[in-house]
């Protein structure tokens, strides 16, 4: 094998050093090891059921010993929220990432390794894309799918591929250049093969450390989507819950409790992803390191 | 020059139409496959007569074939005629147009805060690279992209507001003040102005201050800075005279590429201040689903983000002497 | 020699950088005198300090770098301890320097005309059509069009950018240029040329030149003295022709042995550009300690005197010293 093709083992295990050396980076590892620990374990920790609607008396209270952080308008538990929130919050990023960043691979590689007519329609799309205003872009989607989860994670995928594709294109340009890809090319292996087995591993780490960014814009695009009112009311996500504290004017009456703990864990989210997105950003680009 | 430039040019501007009449067409094939359109409503409801839909759709042109009505969708266009609104039953253009002053003040507004702060944000932390003052700066502006822009106008709502009283925070004019002077009540439009205008800006401040960073710390690492040094400028002349005029382009460009971003921005922070603009509208509109409206927005937005692009190209060939096809 | 005051003279210079690795000795005590009109040469592998010692002439360091010791004596006064204000003001109007133009040296966004007059105003006081009819008559005196006068640089070539550092350097009329790697992204036919250029000019005004190259042939082509500098040293000084014939340190033989063909007329003939083979070993960083004669870890003749004492001047010829314990012991 080729020395400058290490096997991806290698490079998790070079990653995870340049990550532990990295304090920045390390610190959104744990940030988001936090989260994720929440999320996957959530309905065996959560104190509170979110469907009990407690009484009259339990709407909008401060935070007390009952009730952490307090209730919101409806009377139900913040805690219990923010827990069953981070499910779907956490879904919507990951899963609308897997979709935006396969978009952008596909694209990126089609569009670098082929070249010619379908180069320059692809990126011709991909610059549509870019220059598009993608809050109103994503909200008229979303308005005309209609609100729920899937259709949510679509929309954001579906608009949050083209910087991912130009990246992806550029890398390989110039993969393609490399000798031991044209040798493959002149031997006769398919494109598809060479594409996956010379082309992708070496795209891999730039899919990856954008991958991360793209997440952390994933989430702030699902919050912002659902505040203005195209959430998907069945499965509550933090930016519902936000919706709902705007909606009864938390901010307005003073119910900090309402609103800061949705917001400081979207805040956390979006940190964490974009402290590790740097990591790896400077370990895949190490000239940057020197700057 | 001036033909490489005006290639350029001609090359620009086809980019922007060719875009735009891809957007016409988003535009127009969307609204048409969504699922809750009028007609598909009108449809739902067991009591609508075959008469109304017959003229439902006879109004809506949806009667003629794909192509005729597409045609037909262009020429009103031009005729600047998007329909009429369901929530306000006007034509769709007035509705629009009494919403831009507002908008345009809130975002003049805001990008003048935010380029002048954002710029002096960024040569301070250039100039005092990898000290404490830079990396509050690198953390502030972290900070403002993670926070949702609703949610920092949310939280000013309840510092500014709720807790020291000190800004209002609904709309654009107290409610049913009379003033007694034009001075009063311009005082009384920039205090509603002032918390979503800071909303606004301090989601810019960032982003122009981190690349105004980046762009001089790169610009001061250039030969010609070294040069200017050794004609023997001051440090202040170099910097004033070689250092920023090049600095400042990629900045410059920045304010009009991110005009998307910035509208982006605007829509939430009306809503959460219920400012009477644009942005607002489109809140309206969306959960009052006014799909004329929506789909009249969404052209203006695009449109304006559109040629925002290509002023940039345009300022960037005035700016910069290098730019070639 | 030594009968004239020289226009320069360098005594023990010491430039330090301070980086947070350690303190860098990026030049060591160096000494050195350029006489008035005469053509002085730097030449090494880069990093070994040839810049630096240059540009510390007129403390034109970056901000961590600081000149921690020796003279700098133009025309017998001390520069060194002269403040940064009254130095800035002696920069361009007596040592002004040919930085690589062929590469970002000159602003991209602003005219050329506004470069030069920018600098002719910084220093005398006249009105701005005097000094633009000055940079008429540099852009002639170099060579160019002094129509083009207000151009922006991306639009002349790299030949012609160069020549317009050359005019940028004459403009305040200084007794001293310094040309920082003037020719290197040029091809062989325009750096022959500039070095012409360059040559000319010095005849004609009576100026010193100290070129800084790590080309060893242009070095030899273009001066009549150099300095061979390893690691922040001057490993050996003299006479261009006399350290052409008779190399005396071994690192310069290595240098020496390292290009094909050192005669720059051959190249010209061949429009062809002798590319250096380079030489066995890594030049040590700048931040190692290293005892004795800095090259001893590269040297296949080095004995343990080389490893423990730091060697000094050896008198190799009339104007020809070299830093090495045994050169006269080596084959």
């Amino acid at each position: 094998m080729p020395l400058d093709k290490p096997t991806l083992s290698l490079r998790f295990k070079r990653a995870f050093s340049v990550l532990y050396g990295n304090k920045i980076g390390f610190t959104g590892f744990l940030i988001l090891c936090f989260f994720f620990f929440i999320a996957l374990f959530g309905p065996w920790i959560k104190p509170y059921d979110i469907m009990d609607f407690g009484g009259a008396a339990d709407i909008l209270r401060p935070p007390s010993l009952e009730h952490l952080l307090g209730t919101d308008d409806m009377g139900r538990d913040i805690l219990g929220g923010l827990i069953a929130g981070s499910r779907i919050s956490l879904l919507v990023g990951v899963m609308a990432t897997v979709l935006s960043m396969f978009l952008g691979a596909v694209i990126g590689l089609t569009a670098g390794y082929f070249g010619g007519f379908i180069d320059a329609v692809l990126m011709r799309l991909t610059d549509i894309f870019l220059v598009l205003p993608w809050l109103p872009l994503v909200l008229v989607l979303a308005a005309i799918l209609g609100a729920n989860l899937w259709n949510i994670i679509l929309v954001i995928g579906l608009t949050s591929w083209a910087g991912t594709a130009r990246v992806v294109r550029a890398q390989t340009l110039s993969i393609k250049e490399r000798t031991y890809v044209e040798r493959a090319r002149s031997l006769g292996s398919s494109n598809l093969r060479v594409i996956l087995r010379h082309i992708l591993p070496n795209v891999f780490p730039v899919i990856f450390a954008n991958t991360v960014l793209i997440a952390a814009v994933a989430i702030l695009s699902e919050t912002t989507l659902s505040f203005l009112g195209l959430g998907d009311s069945l499965n509550q996500s933090w930016g519902m819950m936000l919706h709902y504290a705007f909606e009864c004017g938390a901010a307005s009456i003073g119910a900090y409790w309402f609103l800061l703990p949705p917001g400081l864990c979207v805040v956390l989210v979006v940190l964490g992803f974009t402290f590790l997105g740097y990591a790896l950003d400077e370990w895949i680009n190490p000239q940057i390191r020197k700057r | 020059m001036l033909f490489v430039s005006s290639r350029y040019l001609g090359n620009k501007i086809a980019q922007a139409l060719i875009t735009i009449f891809i957007v016409l067409c988003v535009n127009f094939f969307l609204f048409r496959i969504m699922p809750g359109d009028p007609l598909s409503m009108l449809m739902r409801n067991p009591r609508a007569s075959q008469q109304a839909i017959q003229k439902a759709k006879e109004l809506y042109g949806l009667d003629q074939s794909l192509p005729a009505q597409f045609g037909r969708y262009l020429q009103d266009l031009v005729k600047l005629d998007f329909g009429v609104s369901f929530m306000f039953k006007k034509p769709v253009v007035e509705v629009i147009g009494g919403k831009i002053g507002p908008t345009l003040l809130l975002l003049g507004v805001s990008e003048l805060i935010a380029i002048i702060l954002g710029i002096y944000l960024g040569i301070v932390a250039a100039s005092h690279r990898g000290r404490i003052v830079d990396v509050g700066a690198i953390s502030l502006s972290l900070l403002l992209y993670s926070l949702p822009t609703f949610l920092l106008g949310m939280v000013l709502i309840l510092v500014f507001s709720v807790y020291w009283g000190l800004f209002p925070s609904v709309g654009m004019v107290t409610a049913a003040a009379k003033f007694s002077s034009w001075w009063r009540q311009s005082l009384d439009l920039l205090a509603h102005l002032f918390l979503p205008a800071m909303t606004l800006a301090l989601t810019l401040i960032g982003e122009y201050g981190m690349l105004m960073r980046s762009s001089l710390i790169e610009v001061l690492s250039e030969d010609f800075i070294v040069t200017a040094r050794a004609k023997g400028l001051s440090e202040r002349e170099v910097i004033h005279k070689h250092g920023y005029p090049n600095a400042l382009l990629p900045v410059v460009t920045a304010i009009s590429i991110n005009l998307g971003l910035t509208i982006a921005g605007a829509i939430q922070v009306e809503t959460v201040f219920s400012w009477p603009g644009i942005g607002r509208l489109m809140y309206d509109a969306l959960n009052n689903r006014d799909y004329p409206l929506l789909q009249g927005i969404f052209l203006l937005v695009c449109i304006c983000v559109i040629v925002a692009n290509l002023l940039s190209d345009l300022l960037y060939m005035v700016l910069d002497p290098r730019v070639k096809s | 020699m030594g009968t004239v005051t020289p226009l320069l003279e360098v005594r023990d210079l010491k430039t330090y950088f301070h980086t947070k690795e350690g303190i860098a000795k990026a030049v060591d005590g160096i000494s050195f005198e350029v006489n008035e009109g005469a053509s002085f040469g730097f030449v090494g592998e880069s990093g070994c300090g040839k810049t630096t010692a240059a540009l510390s002439i007129i403390k034109l360091l970056p901000k961590n770098g600081r000149i921690e010791g020796g003279q700098v004596l133009f025309r017998g006064e001390d520069l060194t301890a002269k403040s940064d204000e009254e130095i800035r003001m002696r920069r361009w109007k007596d040592v002004s320097i040919v930085f690589q133009g062929a590469m970002n040296s000159l602003n991209p966004v602003m005219r050329i005309s506004k470069q030069i007059v920018e600098a002719i105003r910084l220093h005398e006081d006249i009105s701005i059509p005097e000094a633009r009819e000055r940079v008429k008559r540099l852009f002639a005196q170099v060579g160019l069009n002094p129509a083009l006068l207000d151009q922006y640089p991306h639009e002349f070539s790299g030949g012609m950018k160069q020549r317009v550092m050359i005019a940028l350097a004459l403009a305040c009329n200084p007794r001293l240029i310094i040309g920082d790697e003037p020719t290197t992204a040029l091809d062989v036919m325009v750096q022959a040329q500039i070095l012409d250029l360059l040559e000319e000019l010095r005849r004609s005004l009576n100026l010193a030149t100290i070129l800084i190259s790590h080309d060893l042939s242009v070095i030899f082509d273009a001066c009549e003295r150099l300095a061979v500098m390893y690691c922040g040293k001057i490993v050996e000084i003299g006479g261009a022709r006399e350290i052409y014939l008779r190399p005396a340190h071994p690192y310069t033989r290595k240098l020496v042995n390292a290009f094909p063909d050192l005669e720059l007329e051959k190249q010209r003939k061949t429009g062809k550009r002798a590319l250096g083979k380079s030489i066995a070993g890594d030049p040590p960083n700048p931040l190692d300690r290293i005892t004795g004669c800095k090259f001893h870890p590269r040297c296949e003749w080095a004995e343990p005197r080389c490893v423990e004492e730091e060697p000094v001047a050896m008198k190799v010829g009339a104007d020809h010293r070299a830093f090495c314990w045994k050169w006269d012991r080596i084959g």
